[in-house]
């Protein structure tokens, strides 16, 4: 079919053309004023960058739902179980975890649960709980 | 395994290797892809903040990697689904300064209290950018681009059978099929005739 605009096929030849592999490119890169070799380093850091980004991104989502969970079994326990499983918790927390500062758990709210929980280790920490919540059952 | 995780390992799977020919191929993509097309308007440095190259390049590897956009690889290459999200947010772009163009007019024209009255500046700069839309290209600029093809092809046979073959067909595989050329000798014609135009262009100091 005959084109309708020389100028849009001619454009789309040159880019198929400098694609190929066959090409280095270099005249295009000249035209852009652009140094190849530095341009696709900086491109390759890009990459690298944004994949550090988003692993940081799901780390913190992934802590942020594990702190989470521990602050519902840990509200489980101090609500509803067993006076002697509250007890052991206590023990556990004012002998491991210094952070919650001896207090008197029924009287944290859950930001300041959340705040205690943000500086220890969270996995070790539900760990610990599912323990004493196995001794109770 | 959950899509979003079978995405994320497969971008994790590509190598330093693949990642340089994929941009590699995208910096050319975009850069005739948006041919003319960056000085004013959608795809301006003022628009986007930084070069148009590097802005649609980027922001497309973002949308995958933070699975704003699916990458469909059941259908395509990593490249082909890059280029297709920078293909959409570039229609994208231009369809948003159309909209902001027309309520810029409309606000002219309808006696507004909150007028937005184009200086002449701005004015010009969309005349500008409409002249150097390739779809809107005027019959004179086809006309003497399609005399520039002539007069750069003149004395080599190859390449006067290339550029009346450009002028007959949009087909490629058609151009290649026709002289028995493989794709390899048509993209070597191609990006000679390429590097003779832009010189020509330069010396008569011609823009298209």
């Amino acid at each position: 079919m005959k084109p309708n605009n020389i100028i849009e096929h001619y454009n789309k030849l040159s880019s198929e053309a400098f694609q190929d592999e066959s090409s280095d490119n270099l005249d295009i890169y000249n035209e852009l004023g652009i140094d190849k070799e530095d341009y696709l380093a900086f491109k390759l850091k890009f990459v690298k960058r944004l994949k550090i980004k988003i692993k940081a991104k799901s780390n913190r989502l992934k802590n942020q739902e594990l702190l989470e969970l521990a602050l519902l079994k840990l509200k489980e326990i101090i609500d509803c179980r067993l006076g002697s499983t509250k007890e052991k918790l206590e023990a556990l927390i004012s002998k491991n975890y210094p952070q919650f500062q001896f207090r008197n758990l029924e009287k944290l709210d859950d930001d300041d649960i959340r705040e205690a929980l943000n500086e220890i280790d969270i996995i070790d920490f539900i760990e610990q709980i599912d323990k004493l919540d196995n001794v109770a059952h | 395994m959950d899509r979003i995780k079978v995405i994320s390992e497969k971008l994790d799977s590509i190598s330093d290797e693949e990642w340089l020919a994929i941009f590699n191929k995208l910096t050319i993509y975009v850069k005739f892809k948006l041919k003319g097309r960056t000085r004013y308007g959608a795809h301006s440095d003022a628009n986007l903040g930084i070069d148009a190259i590097n802005f649609y390049i980027e922001d497309a590897i973002q949308k995958l990697f933070e699975h704003t956009w699916d990458w469909k690889f059941e259908e395509y290459s990593l490249l082909e689904q890059l280029k297709r999200v920078i293909g959409s947010t570039i229609s994208e772009n231009v369809r948003k300064e159309n909209i902001k163009k027309n309520l810029k007019e409309r606000n002219v024209y309808a006696g507004n209290t909150l007028e937005i009255i184009p200086t002449d500046s701005e004015k010009l700069i969309w005349l500008a950018e409409e002249m150097n839309t390739s779809e809107d290209s005027t019959k004179e600029t086809l006309e003497q681009f399609e005399k520039i093809l002539v007069e750069c092809s003149k004395d080599e046979p190859d390449l006067e059978l290339l550029v009346m073959a450009l002028l007959e067909t949009d087909d490629s595989d058609e151009i290649a099929k026709q002289f028995k050329w493989d794709k390899s000798k048509l993209y070597t014609l191609q990006r000679k005739l390429y590097r003779r135009v832009r010189k020509y262009a330069e010396v008569q100091k011609i823009k298209f």
